[in-house]
């Protein structure tokens, strides 16, 4: 090799060396630090509300959710207490006749192996949706893309806050990252017109249910943290932290009450 | 406060005063320059020793020296570091100026004695945490790329972290990367490295001289908490043109130095890398589809300059000056970011009398950087910068052998521009953030006495009292208890907001015999300005803040207890040292803060304290062919600031408890030296998710506490070979030949450790397992150099 090509060797060697990366092995400290994970937005749709306890995992085996199954769960409002019952893999029910009604406020308790867990959410009512329809917006391919709109009036008093998602009729892969969130700072007791909250892609005859949730400021800002770690790595990036949760004595993941409406759009 | 400081003045002049401006009839002072026989160079902390009497001094930072004794005929000792040493007899019985000129060991064919250090000097002397270091000695050492680097030179040291590759800065002593003064001739250097960290600021060529205070720091340096590192810069070769030169395989350099007629001399140098030509040049030679990189930018270059005169034979005036610039571009990656200091002093060395010294000097320092992001459709530009300008006097009083007390007084005006931030879409701005300048004015007055109390006792004393004043115009936005913006206060023109502080510091010496001595240090800092990181290390574009209403200035205490001890003759020198440090009104960003177009930047901030300590030990080899030292640390640095980790004490970024350097050097043949380097730390402390769950079908990452998990630990192992070309002439082997040249072969991370950076967490192809991803910059790192000087 002649000493120039070498030179330009070792100095692109030097340039471009950020590229060692390889897998290596890290004893990270889950094995002692297990802790219960709480999954528990009630709403007052009519249907059955559901909570969900699991155990949290190791960060590096295959996700697979270890449900807690001989917890107490139940939840209280006014002066009535509904008792949650365990169906199966750490998911437990309410009474099937029970509803939620709005403008209460609701408190979790959860006793598990000597421990109580517990939090509260206020249940603020979802304004009604109003001229809810599919709009296109787009051609590919000679075929149109359509997206669902809807509006409603904000309820005055700033602190509201709220979550949106639109989905196919029975498609089982949406999750809390497909729908779309925001708080009431700028638009407080306003009408919202033509709101969307999603960027998915509908098309002609298909079902489209739309759903939306009022959620609270603070439940907002947990969603929040979901989506900065979900989309996280930046030069600005804060340091990771664990998202924030509203349940005591050190447990994971948030308890939502919120008004929800829920309507279906059918693409003509 | 102000009705104290005046009278702990007043007090101290009384004290001294009455000797400051009398003098007996039976004592004169000996004093004057000591100077470089070859090239005029002042030499800073020469010692002389007064055989007669077993007294002595040292030059001060401008290589001024005086002694004031009684009447009599003495024999002087001179000594310098690599220098022949001095006997000089002088009668004195009117005060004396005594110029000395010594000669450079290297330079003399014939064997002479040269004495690493006045004998026990690290014992007897009240300095500890104080590190002196001597650019030929740093030449010695490998270096990556084989690019002398006085930065990494520093990280060596113990006491002294380093994050690794590819970060910038230095962490002194559980002290953020921002509390560290770093001092180009006085004024200060924002950002000391090239290159995101791989090299440092300094060109080797243009140092004379550098010290680093890691603890018992003298009153007459402030406004940062933990650490001076003083770099001065050389005056110029006074007594004839000369220079030197180097090539290396990415950058190279030139400094050029000659006299100024008969009583000046000047010094220019400057250096480019000049990597990404090359590497330009070797991609057109591949085939398109073969070029993993098709257009980029990636260069940085410094200047240094200074010149002196001699007006008369009391006066000497310097102008010096820096500049510095990295640019670095990436088209395709839409990310391109330029940064640079710049800075200039202009200094008067003046002396009042033998006894009496005084340097007066003005400076101006300038930090700036831009930042181009292009964020898909949307394009980022962030332009920011800070500067400051400054006058301040340092006086000198060489009372008599037992006390030298030092005072003075500096003013320097901040000006903080912390962003104009763009937001462009297709060429048009959507919207453009200003966050309002802080400008702010840092007085402080100092005051110190060196105090030999008797052979066995010595004592370093004094005060150092500053403020901040927080100058209008200027906006101020009122914070409610949750940080958020409750209303904004205009100012007018002057100053609306001020902090005092009083910066006790003190250092005692006892010695044990005259091989052994114990010392003692407690110092106080004040820091006005700061920088606040988000990511996990430090960047080009942290933010720095000023102290202002809403953010009060960061103070230290640090307490340090040491055991000093040589061995076999001076040959060998041993330090152990234990230090407390506590800080107080410690600042982080919030949790998930926002640093990015947000103009309520103070309110992302918390405050709180944090807390360090450690064990230093030593050992150190100056004389003969073998040198080095063997430093190890054991060290904690804690931090417990609002809102942030639940309020629970959590590890700063860089704690690395432990910490093992091994430096040798040996000179095989008068022409042919080898070194090598070895050094292990635990690794940085980091945040790593331990665990999982799921919400609503997203899985959630559970984290350690903050920076409860630490990279892999660090170690490396770098070797060096130097061959000198002959240095005298084959035909007149008394006559130096008029370029001295030699080869620099280097061997960075000799056993090609893959040291971490970063670890990233991947999600495996088709399942739902994650993996973690060590990335690590070098392997190993061969390299040459050929320098030259004349």
């Amino acid at each position: 090799m002649k000493i120039s090509k070498l030179i330009l060797f070792l100095s692109l060697s030097f340039l471009f060396a950020g590229c060692f990366k390889e897998e290596i092995e890290l004893d990270l400290n889950q094995g002692g630090n297990v802790k219960m994970a709480v999954e528990a937005w009630i709403t007052d749709l009519d249907e059955m509300q559901t909570i969900t306890l699991s155990k949290t995992s190791d960060y590096f085996a295959d996700f697979e959710q270890t449900g807690i199954t001989d917890a107490s769960v139940e939840i209280s409002y006014d002066d009535s207490t509904i008792a949650f019952a365990h169906s199966e893999n750490g998911v437990y029910e309410a009474p099937n006749n029970w509803r939620a009604e709005p403008n209460k406020e609701y408190t979790i308790k959860i006793d598990y192996d000597g421990q109580t867990y517990s939090a509260s959410s206020f249940m603020d009512e979802m304004p009604d949706l109003e001229n809810v329809y599919a709009e296109m917006f787009d051609v590919v391919n000679d075929t149109a893309l359509y997206a669902i709109l809807f509006s409603f009036a904000e309820t005055p008093g700033e602190g509201n806050g709220y979550y949106g998602v639109d989905y196919r009729k029975g498609d089982p892969e949406w999750s809390l990252t497909t729908g779309g969130f925001t708080n009431d700072e700028y638009f407080d007791g306003i009408y919202i017109e033509d709101a969307s909250v999603s960027f998915e892609d509908y098309y002609l005859g298909e079902t489209v249910v739309l759903e939306t949730f009022s959620i609270g400021l603070e439940s907002s800002n947990f969603l929040f943290d979901i989506q900065t770690e979900v989309y996280r790595e930046g030069l600005f990036d804060p340091p990771p932290v664990n998202i924030r949760s509203n349940i005591s004595n050190g447990a994971l993941g948030y308890f939502i009450a919120s008004g929800a409406k829920r309507v279906e759009v059918v693409i003509e | 406060m102000k009705f104290k400081l005046f009278s702990l003045m007043v007090l101290f002049l009384c004290t001294y005063g009455s000797n400051m401006f009398s003098q007996t009839d039976e004592k004169h002072t000996l004093s004057g320059y000591i100077k470089d026989a070859g090239t005029g160079e002042e030499l800073i902390q020469a010692t002389l020793f007064v055989e007669e009497l077993g007294i002595g001094n040292v030059s001060n930072d401008y290589g001024y020296y005086s002694i004031t004794l009684p009447n009599g005929i003495y024999t002087i000792n001179f000594r310098y570091l690599g220098y022949e040493d001095q006997r000089v007899k002088v009668e004195l019985n009117e005060d004396k100026r005594l110029d000395l000129n010594m000669s450079d060991a290297s330079s003399n064919l014939e064997e002479v004695t040269v004495v690493a250090k006045e004998k026990n000097k690290n014992v007897s002397s009240t300095k500890m945490s104080t590190i002196n270091l001597k650019v030929e000695a740093i030449k010695k050492l490998p270096a990556l790329m084989g690019e002398v680097d006085i930065i990494k030179a520093i990280q060596l040291l113990p006491g002294v972290k380093s994050m690794g590759e590819g970060t910038s800065g230095f962490y002194v002593r559980g002290g953020n990367a921002d509390q560290n003064l770093v001092l180009l001739d006085e004024a200060p250097i924002y950002n000391s490295s090239h290159m995101l960290g791989f090299f440092s600021s300094f060109n080797p060529d243009a140092v004379k001289d550098m010290n680093l205070y890691k603890g018992a720091i003298a009153p007459r340096y402030g406004g940062r908490l933990s650490s001076v590192l003083d770099i001065r810069m050389k005056e110029g070769n006074s007594k004839k043109f000369s220079g030197a030169a180097g090539i290396g395989l990415i950058m190279s350099r030139l400094a050029l130095e000659a006299p100024l007629g008969e009583n000046g001399s000047f010094i220019i140098a400057g250096r480019r890398s000049y990597l990404d030509l090359v590497a330009k040049a070797y991609l057109k030679t591949m085939p398109p589809e073969k070029r993993f990189i098709d257009d980029f930018t990636f260069y940085f270059y410094d200047l240094n300059a200074k010149a002196n005169y001699q007006i008369g034979e009391n006066d000497r005036i310097f102008f010096s000056g820096y500049f510095g610039r990295d640019v670095m571009a990436e088209p395709e990656q839409g990310f391109d970011v330029d940064y640079g200091n710049k800075t200039t002093t202009l200094r008067w060395n003046h002396i009042f009398s033998p006894k009496l010294f005084s340097n007066v000097s003005a400076y101006y320092s300038n930090y700036d950087y831009a930042l181009g992001l292009d964020a898909d459709l949307q394009y980022i530009d962030w332009k920011a910068s800070l500067s400051e300008w400054s006058g301040k006097a340092d006086f000198n009083y060489y009372l008599n052998p037992k006390h030298t007390v030092r005072f003075g007084a500096q003013v320097i005006h901040h000006d903080l521009e912390p962003g104009e931030v763009v937001l462009s879409e297709n060429d048009s701005v959507i919207s453009t953030l200003n966050i309002d300048n802080a400008k702010s004015l840092e007085n402080a007055i100092y005051l110190s006495d060196e105090w030999e109390v008797n052979n066995k006792l010595k004592i370093d004393f004094g005060v150092r009292a500053s403020s901040i004043h927080n100058l209008g115009p200027g906006k101020h936005l009122n914070l409610q208890d949750d940080y958020s913006i409750q209303d904004t206060t205009t100012y007018e023109k002057g100053f609306y907001n001020s902090f005092y502080n009083l910066e006790p510091r003190i250092g005692i010496k006892y010695s044990l015999d005259n091989k052994q001595s114990i010392k003692a240090s407690y110092n106080r800092t004040a820091q006005y300005i700061q920088q606040a990181s988000n990511g996990n290390s430090s960047t080009p574009v942290d933010i720095w803040f000023s102290s202002s209403p809403n953010v009060k200035p960061q103070l230290a205490d640090q307490f340090t207890l040491g055991y000093f001890r040589n061995f076999n003759d001076n040959q060998l020198e041993f330090s152990a040292e234990i230090y407390y440090k506590n800080f107080v009104n410690s600042i982080d960003f919030k949790e998930r803060a926002q640093i990015l177009l947000n103009e309520n930047l103070e309110g992302e901030l918390r405050v709180g304290e944090a807390r360090g300590y450690g064990l230093e030990l030593m050992l150190q080899k100056n004389v003969g062919k073998l040198t080095g030292f063997v430093g190890y640390t054991y060290s904690k640095i804690e931090k417990k600031i609002d809102q942030i980790n639940e309020n629970n004490w959590y590890n700063a970024k860089y704690d690395k408890p432990h910490d093992l350097t091994l430096t040798l050097s040996y000179e095989i043949k008068k022409r042919l030296s080898a070194s090598a380097n070895f050094v292990y730390s635990s690794g940085s402390a980091v945040t790593f998710p331990t665990g999982k769950y799921s919400f609503q079908g997203t899985v959630i990452p559970v984290y350690s506490e903050r920076n409860g998990e630490r990279l892999p630990d660090y170690h490396r192992l770098d070797c060096s070979v130097t061959w000198k070309n002959r240095t005298h002439k084959k035909d007149k082997p008394e006559k130096l030949k008029r370029f001295q040249s030699e080869w620099v072969l280097s061997l960075y991370n000799v056993y090609n450790r893959k040291n971490a950076f970063a670890i990233n967490f991947r999600q495996e192809e088709g399942g739902n397992a994650t993996y973690a991803e060590k990335s690590a910059i070098f392997s190993i790192v061969p390299s040459f150099t050929y320098n030259v000087k004349f």
